[in-house]
Parts: C-alpha cells; structure tokens; sequence
C-alpha cells in the first residue's frame, strides 16, 4: 500500500507540477480585466462616469471620446451581478464617481454568465478583479477553459508575442471596426435567436435583485444612474420577442420610479444610428461608439440638475 | 458528480485512503463506503438519496422475509411485494409521462380529446441500474440461489457502491456481496491495473465519445434535410461514441472498484467484433443481457420450445430491453430491431459458437461478418439516438435513398485516426480485461511511465467538449 501511495504520488508530482507552471503562466498573461480592475485600483479619482455591462456597453462607449472623466468596465457577457460585484469591490474608492451607467438589453434579465455560451469568462472576476465567488472552480485559470485552449493561450502569448488586450487603456474593446463588420441581416438573425429566452424566474429574480442592489447603492452614493438600452439595427430588433422585451422594459420602469436617482433610457430603435454605425446587428462600430459616447454625455448635465 | 470531473478525481482518492485505512475493521470499511455512495448519489440530486435508502430498505428486509419463510405463499408474497414496489417505482418515475402520452396520442387519433394529466416527472439518476440490482438479489434468495446480505449496511454497500450506482455494471448478489462482506486485502497489481484501467476509461470516454459526439449531434440536431452519406457517417460515430461513453464509464468503474478490492462482472468484451448479432449481444452491455437472460429470458422457457414460442420470448425480452433504456418509442423499436437480426442466429446455432468469443485470429471471411455486424448495429443505433421517431424514420428513408452515395460534408480531422488507434489497441487486448492491461509489460517503468504520461497528455489535450455520460439518462 505505501509502495502504491509512494508511486502514485511520484507519478503524479510532475503532473501536478505542469499544472501548476500553466496556471502561473496563464496568470502572468496580460487580459483585459486585470487592466480594468488595474485603472480602477490605481486611478479612483479619475472616474466621474463609469461604464458597465455587457458587450454592447463594452464596444458601444469609448471614455477617449467623452467629455468628463470616464472608464469603461463592461466586458462581453457581464451581466449585472458582475456589475455589482465590481460596484461592491471597487465604488467606495470612487469618490469622485458622478454617474454610472448600465446597460439593460432585452436579455439581460433572462441570462446569467454561467448558463450561457461565455460561461468559461466567470473565472476572470474572482482571479482578476478579486470579487467573491463561491465556486472553488472560477478560482483557477486551469479548472476553466479546455487544456488545449489554455496551452493555445500561453503558446500564442509567450512564443508567438500575440498580446491578448483587446480594449484601449480607458476600457473600450477596439475590436469592432466598421472596415470588417458583418453582414447585418445574418447576424441579426443569429443574434436575435440567441437572445430570445425562456424565463427562468430564479435567473430573473437574480439579475432584478442585482439591478436593485446597483440602483441602491447609487441612491445611497448620490450617483445619477444611467439604465440603457443600447442602440441596436431594425435587422435585430425586428426579430426579438416583443413579450420578453415588454417584460424587460415594464420592469426597468418599475424599478426607476422607485429609485429616483436612476434613468432609463431606450435606445433600442433611436433613428439615430443607421447600417453605417453597427459593426454587427447588435453591436456598434467605432463611429456608432462616437455618437453614442456623445450622446450620453450630452444628457448628463441636464440629469445632475434634477 | 461525474467521472471525468475534478471533484471525482479529488473523491476517489479521499475515500481511497481513508478506505484502506479502515482496513482494520471490515464493518467500519463497510460503513464508510456506504456513506461514501450516499455522498456521490446525493452530489447528483440530494433529493432522491431517500428513495434509494428506502428502495434499499425494502429490497433488503422482503430478501430475509422470503428467505425465513416456512411456507412457498409467504415466500411468494414478499417476492410480489418487493417486486412490486422495485417496478413500481421504476415504472412511476420513468414511464408515468411516457405512457400517459402514448395514451392521450392514441385517443386522439381515435378522435378523443383526453386532457390527462402529465406530471413532468424527474427521473432519478441511476434508478434503472439500482433497482435491478435489487430484483436479482430477490429472485436469487427466493430461488434459493443466495443467502440474505448479512446485515443492513452489507446489503446498502451492495446497492448504493459509488461505482456502479449510476450506470452501472448490473451487478450479481452471488458476485459482488461475498465481496463485500469478507476482509479485503490491498493488492498492488490489482491497484495499479485498475490505475491503467481508469486512464483508459477516460481515453475512450475524452477522446473518443466526446470528439463523435461534436459530428453526431450537428447530425442528429440538425433540422435540416442531410445526405444519406451524412446520416451513415453520424450513425457509426455514434456506434463510436455510445461505446467510448459507456464502456469508457465501466472501465472507470472497474477501474475505481479494483482500486477498493472489488471486481466488478466485465461489462464489454469487444463488442465490435463480433461476427453476428447473437455474438454482439454477448459482449455489449453484458451487465444487463445476463439479467435479462437469466431473469426474465430463461423463465419464459428460453432456447426451449418452437419456432413461435422461442420467437416471442426472444420479442419480449429485447423489447422489454430497449424499453429499459429509456421511455421512448425509438428505444422499443430498436429493441425490435435487434430482436428480428438476432432470432436467425438463435435458430440456425450460430448463437451457440464458444469458440466466437475469443477468436485467435480473423479470416476474410470474419472480417467481413464483423463488419457487416457493425453496420446493422450501427444502423439500428439510429432509432437509439434521433430525438424521435419520426426524425428516425426521415433518417433511415434518407440513407434509403440515392444521396447515400454523395461525398460526406462532415470534416472529422483527426478523429478516425483516434477511432483506428482505438480499434487496434483494443483488437491486440481482445483477450484482456482493457487494452492496457499488459500493454507496456515488458517496457521498464521510467519509459511506461512517459508512455502513461503520453496518453494522458492526449486525452487532455485531444479530448472533446465534456458531454455527460449518455447512461446516466437511464
């Protein structure tokens, strides 16, 4: 038996060892969230208008174009319990925080980051930003993702010098172009499939819980809070379901009448924003980002007079 | 908790240890791996850890009524009440909705509009399996086969051993409890070949089953109208995939099992090879055709009797199997399916052929049968796996037609490289328990050691996007 013991554990040590040299390598691989949560830890002062939320908010807010004194900490797939979490550990050093603002799509109460396709991303919050997370899994970059994607990340990081950073130093993802946007009627549809959700009540209740929670919190910092629909083209929103988007817009509603520091804005189908400003049917490109970035900016004022 | 996630592999060997270090105490090893059951069955769903104690409960004191009992009606009445309530519970959490539907279908077609009820029951994982065990430890007392479990805990360890609760082997009382209830002693070749057995069992379910499934269920999802050439390559990766996930289950299970001291029956003996349907069928699944031939094929009057009496044993038993694994028309049909391709070889003898099971070598002509035996079971895992019956008669109208000779549109990459490696590791092994069993024999252990090292390597780096265990949905 000590003889079996003895083996198995030399055998294993040089496994234990090669996982435990990935994960130390997939750590020290620069990522977007470390430079998010890196700004937010050494520059507090220095954000007056903080954006969160999904990758509409991600793509579609660029903080180098506005007025006042931004950073964008939305990421693909956040949903709004993330968004608390980044509020709980980061807002009380926000001093100088003024307005916040957060995207609520007509999926964003339906869907949490675990039950859908992005549910690899849940690790970067508690390894990168430090939030809390029960699952001892989301603790580890090895524990997520395939062994092959995790090998392709540090191959392609440390041999090849691909850097990762997708986003400019204030947080905007840069990846959405207008020179290599998508076919708008395809991915309208593929996008509208996608984000078409059977409720799931406990999900609902969730994303509610945490919108209010965000919606509290500003209350109490006396920050004006921003609830967005983001802008998105007629080959997307064409196709939602008009039930689930209802829903959605009956319960932001709801929520900012009780809350009177929070606003809720639906952009949804603003004529504004025509074919030329979507890189896809969901998601702005850089000259949609300009004008929506302005846009918001331009309200503000008139939202801090109230 | 499944097998191929990081908290079995940190499960097994906490209770590996703290096992062997109970050894001292057999009632207290019992006890401990007892625990150790209800703990994994209740990581699936807490809820049902009650149903299976009570189950337990149940089967155990009806064994020792019967097997106390002066006269042959008692003895019958706790044989019909343990019965009774085993398929009463199997058939109210997996058949209730089934056949509440088939119901209301038929009224309808009839031109009735009955709203009965469908209670969307959950089925509990493992049930088919356990209960099982429990029947053939009631029919092997009341035929005298077996004494009772000598105690409670014994008799639980029997039903609820975390390897085999959730999908098996289908284990035997005359096996698997004189096992149990005498001192096992740690035996290092025993441990470290069931060390390689599990390693194994993870190549064939990572690599193998998770990689087809990718291709089958682009295959079998898709909505759309595919070629017949399609179709075929889905249904022989899928005869790939449900042999990899299950056999690749069962090595882990023994796997893990030999690591305790326990041999579990062998589940799978190569059953690609096989050179008939009758032969298939004594190497697929072995676990569960041996109770259906001893519990249910032999009562009936089996081998004995003509040509219509045989026929509808052999009907109802395959039936009756492919109802078992799941309540669904497609799995009835593709037990009726196997039932038709396999009664020719129980009349024309060739069932009977011992000298089938270890075949030295392979001729042409066995070639030849293996593969066409391959073929039809790869066809009939057809109606197994479309989502309905209707998509299983759409696909098998299609392979029926000339698109059956147009040029596959699925890209496989590597994996029929894989699936080759597969097949001759195994054919090498086809006289072993697995296929590594005494693959690196005479290599010295630094170099088995890379080769162990090399295969681990491939099944995490090759292995598919993690699906669940396709048994554990039965």
């Amino acid at each position: 038996m000590r003889k079996f013991v003895t083996h198995t554990i030399v055998f294993l040590i040089p496994v234990i060892m090669i996982i435990a040299g990935t994960e130390w390598l997939l750590r020290r691989i620069p990522n977007d969230y470390r430079l998010k949560r890196n700004y937010l830890v050494g520059h507090p002062k220095d954000i007056d208008l903080l954006y969160l939320g999904n990758s509409h908010a991600y793509y579609g807010l660029n903080p180098e174009w506005s007025r006042y004194k931004s950073f964008n900490a939305a990421y693909v797939s956040q949903t709004p319990r993330e968004d608390l979490s980044i509020i709980r550990k980061f807002g009380d050093s926000l001093t100088n925080l003024r307005w916040l603002v957060v995207p609520v799509d007509c999926f964003t109460l339906y869907e949490t980051m675990e039950s859908g396709k992005e549910n690899w991303r849940a690790k970067f919050y508690p390894i990168y930003y430090g939030v809390e997370d029960p699952s001892l899994k989301n603790h580890f970059e090895v524990l997520n993702g395939s062994f092959r994607n995790n090998s392709e990340r540090w191959v392609s990081y440390y041999l090849r010098n691909i850097s990762p950073i997708s986003c400019n130093r204030l947080g905007w993802g840069t990846n959405h172009r207008s020179s290599d946007g998508k076919n708008l009627i395809e991915s309208g549809m593929e996008a509208a499939k996608r984000h078409t959700l059977k409720k799931n009540e406990t999900v609902f209740n969730q994303n509610l819980a945490a919108l209010e929670s965000i919606c509290m919190w500003a209350k109490n910092k006396n920050v004006v809070l921003l609830l967005v629909m983001f802008p998105a083209n007629k080959s997307y929103t064409s196709l939602l379901d008009s039930f689930q988007l209802n829903e959605t817009r009956n319960t932001v509603s709801t929520l900012i009448k009780k809350y009177n520091s929070a606003r809720f804005f639906d952009l949804l189908n603003d004529p504004r924003y025509g074919d030329e400003d979507f890189y896809d049917a969901d998601h702005l490109n850089e000259k949609g980002a300009l004008k929506l970035t302005q846009q918001i900016d331009s309200i503000l004022p008139e939202l801090t007079k109230r | 908790m499944l097998f191929n996630s990081i908290a079995y592999l940190l499960f097994l060997p906490f209770v590996f240890l703290v096992y062997w270090l109970l050894n001292k105490s057999l009632k207290s090893q019992n006890t401990f791996l007892w625990i150790a059951g209800c703990f994994f069955y209740g990581c699936w769903d807490w809820r049902f850890v009650g149903l299976l104690l009570l189950s337990t409960l149940i089967d155990f004191y009806s064994g020792r009524f019967i097997y106390e009992a002066k006269s042959a009606v008692i003895k019958k009445r706790w044989l019909v009440l343990s019965v009774s309530c085993n398929l009463g519970f199997l058939g109210f959490f997996k058949y209730f909705d089934f056949f509440i539907d088939s119901f209301s279908i038929l009224l309808h077609r009839f031109g009735i509009q009955a709203h009965l009820p469908s209670l969307r029951i959950i089925l509990p994982v493992g049930i088919s399996f356990y209960t099982f065990h429990g029947l053939s430890y009631i029919f092997d007392i009341y035929n005298g086969k077996i004494k009772p479990a000598s105690g409670w805990i014994n008799y639980s360890v029997f039903v609820s051993f975390f390897p085999l609760l959730v999908a098996g082997p289908v284990e035997r009382a005359a096996h698997l409890l004189p096992q149990i209830e005498n001192p096992r002693s740690f035996e290092y070749e025993k441990a470290v070949d069931g060390l390689r057995q599990i390693l194994w069992g993870f190549f064939k379910k990572m690599v193998i089953a998770d990689n087809c499934a990718m291709y089958v269920n682009q295959v079998f999802g898709n909505e759309e109208t595919l070629s017949g050439s399609n179709i075929v390559l889905g249904a022989i990766l899928f005869s790939f995939q449900i042999y990899g996930d299950f056999s690749g289950y069962s090595d882990i299970a023994a796997g893990s099992a030999r690591l305790l001291g326990f041999d579990l029956l062998k589940n799978f003996n190569f059953p690609y090879y096989s050179k008939n349907p009758g032969e298939f069928w004594r190497r697929w699944h072995i676990s569960l055709t041996s109770w259906f031939r001893d519990y249910l094929y032999i009562p009936l009057g089996g081998n004995r009797g003509n040509f219509f009496f045989v026929t509808r044993n052999v009907l109802i038993v395959f039936v009756l199997s492919g109802l078992w694994h799941g309540a669904a028309w497609g799995f009835v049909i593709w037990g009726l399916f196997h039932a038709i391709i396999t009664i020719p070889f129980i009349f024309g003898k060739k069932n009977q052929n011992k000298e089938s099971l270890s075949p030295e070598s392979a001729s042409p002509g066995d070639a030849l049968k293996m593969l066409m035996t391959f073929l039809l079971v790869s066809f009939s895992w057809i109606f197994f796996r479309s989502q309905s019956l209707a998509d299983a008669f759409r696909f098998v109208s299609v392979v029926f037609s000339s698109s059956v000779a147009a040029v596959p549109s699925l890209h496989t990459g590597l994996l029929f490289v894989w699936i080759i490696v597969l097949l001759l590791l195994e054919w090498r092994a086809r006289n072993n328990n697995h296929a590594l069993e005494d693959l690196f024999a005479t290599v010295k252990r630094p170099f088995r050691w890379i080769l162990y090292y090399l295969i681990l390597f491939s099944i995490l780096y090759f292995g598919g996007a993690p699906q669940t265990f396709i048994y554990f949905r039965f």
